[in-house]
């Protein structure tokens, strides 16, 4: 067997290729013993939302509520969500657009209120009209967040959907 | 109507530079009101803190909940940490403490080391014999190579299982997260290096393929 010296020895040398390829076994044999959770990073971003906006959680009310029969392709079809929270009721309704891009049309109960949509990496806003209605265009396959601020009422905390998946 | 904000260019860091590098760019930007930035950081790190949480003996749940812990607290803290250089170090030391505390106060009383647990913990895992990489030799390989570092004193156990994760640059800034003095490992190889080197020497396994 080796003397224990020559642990100091191999200690003190430069990391060598070698060694790199023994971590990078180390990894591999970690990634399929113990995988990081699939939504783990998606799960933490919304939690680090809700958190730095000090907002309000919707929460799911009805879910994949397919409204139209006929059926062409797979994103040839309507979807309608609705969310709920303390102060206010949002409604979404999801149709496909040009190419892969998603029309988003909501209603939310509070006519008025400013509604953010956060993308991926980019985040758009709009005021719902008068009657509570507002639209996105051109939306990205994706998980997208809404986000509703009530500028009329001083202190209310902005609400915001759990990930809506498009 | 809608008004899009421009897609923020990802300064590709280049890959020499290491996860602390790339941290603080990302935290800088972060400060500067990029709200991409902190999104970019929280996928590139977010495997790193999983497996610290895990190698400090926290149990699948419990990491969940450390790493999102971990991050809410980087939130609260952003006007805290005036060194950005000092971002990865940070998150590292939280994760550890957060898993520390949690395994002690958690149902397990005697902390565990996480590859003891049984391999039928999580039934929603994608079945192993799928995954292409066991397909290959440098499985065999792989799981020889682990064994080795199994029989490591915990310490190295735990030390070479992030730097797994890490490119070289970074060495010592985990190590230092973890309470090993900075210098044993970085530019030399250091000990745990050294002593899993030492197995490796005598397995046949490896040195036919090396």
């Amino acid at each position: 067997m080796t003397a224990p010296h020559d642990e100091d020895l191999l200690a003190e040398k430069p990391i060598d290729a070698d060694d790199e390829r023994a971590l990078r076994l180390v990894r591999a044999h970690l990634d399929l013993l113990d995988p990081v959770p699939a939504d783990l990073a998606e799960r933490v971003k919304f939690a680090m939302t809700v958190a730095s906006l000090e907002a309000e959680v919707a929460h799911l009310m009805s879910d994949a509520l397919e409204l139209t029969a006929v059926r062409t392709t797979e994103y040839d079809r309507a979807t309608t969500v609705t969310f709920e929270s303390g102060s206010l009721s949002i409604m979404v309704t999801l149709e496909a657009g040009e190419r892969s891009a998603i029309t988003l049309r909501g209603w939310v109960t509070a006519p008025g209120a400013e509604v953010e949509l956060r993308e991926r990496s980019r985040s758009s806003v709009t005021v719902a009209d008068d009657e509570g209605r507002f639209v996105f265009d051109g939306v990205e396959r994706g998980t997208v967040n809404l986000v509703i601020r009530l500028h009329d009422e001083p202190g209310a905390r902005p609400v915001i959907t759990p990930g809506i998946e498009l | 109507m809608s008004a899009p904000r421009p897609d923020s260019q990802r300064p590709g860091a280049p890959a020499e530079a290491g996860l602390a590098v790339t941290a603080a760019r990302a935290f800088a930007r972060h400060r500067d009101g990029d709200t991409d930035a902190m999104g970019d950081l929280v996928d590139e790190l977010t495997p790193l803190l999983w497996h610290t949480a895990r190698s400090q003996g926290a149990d699948p749940a419990t990491a969940e909940d450390v790493v999102q812990t971990t991050w809410l607290r980087l939130v609260e803290h952003t006007t805290d940490i005036s060194d950005g250089q000092a971002v990865l170090q940070w998150l590292l030391m939280t994760t550890r403490r957060e898993a520390w505390r949690s395994v002690r106060r958690g149902r397990r009383t005697v902390p565990h080391e996480p590859w003891e647990e049984p391999t039928s913990r999580d039934a929603t895992a994608p079945p192993r014999a799928l995954d292409p990489v066991t397909a290959t030799e440098d499985a065999d390989v792989a799981r020889a190579v682990w064994q080795h570092v199994e029989a490591l004193p915990a310490r190295c156990q735990q030390l070479l299982r992030l730097v797994a994760y890490v490119d070289r640059p970074d060495y010592a800034v985990v190590s230092a997260a973890l309470g090993i003095p900075v210098g044993s490992i970085g530019p030399t190889r250091g000990r745990c290096l050294a002593k899993l080197r030492m197995a490796l020497l005598s397995d046949p396994t490896w040195e036919v393929t090396a």
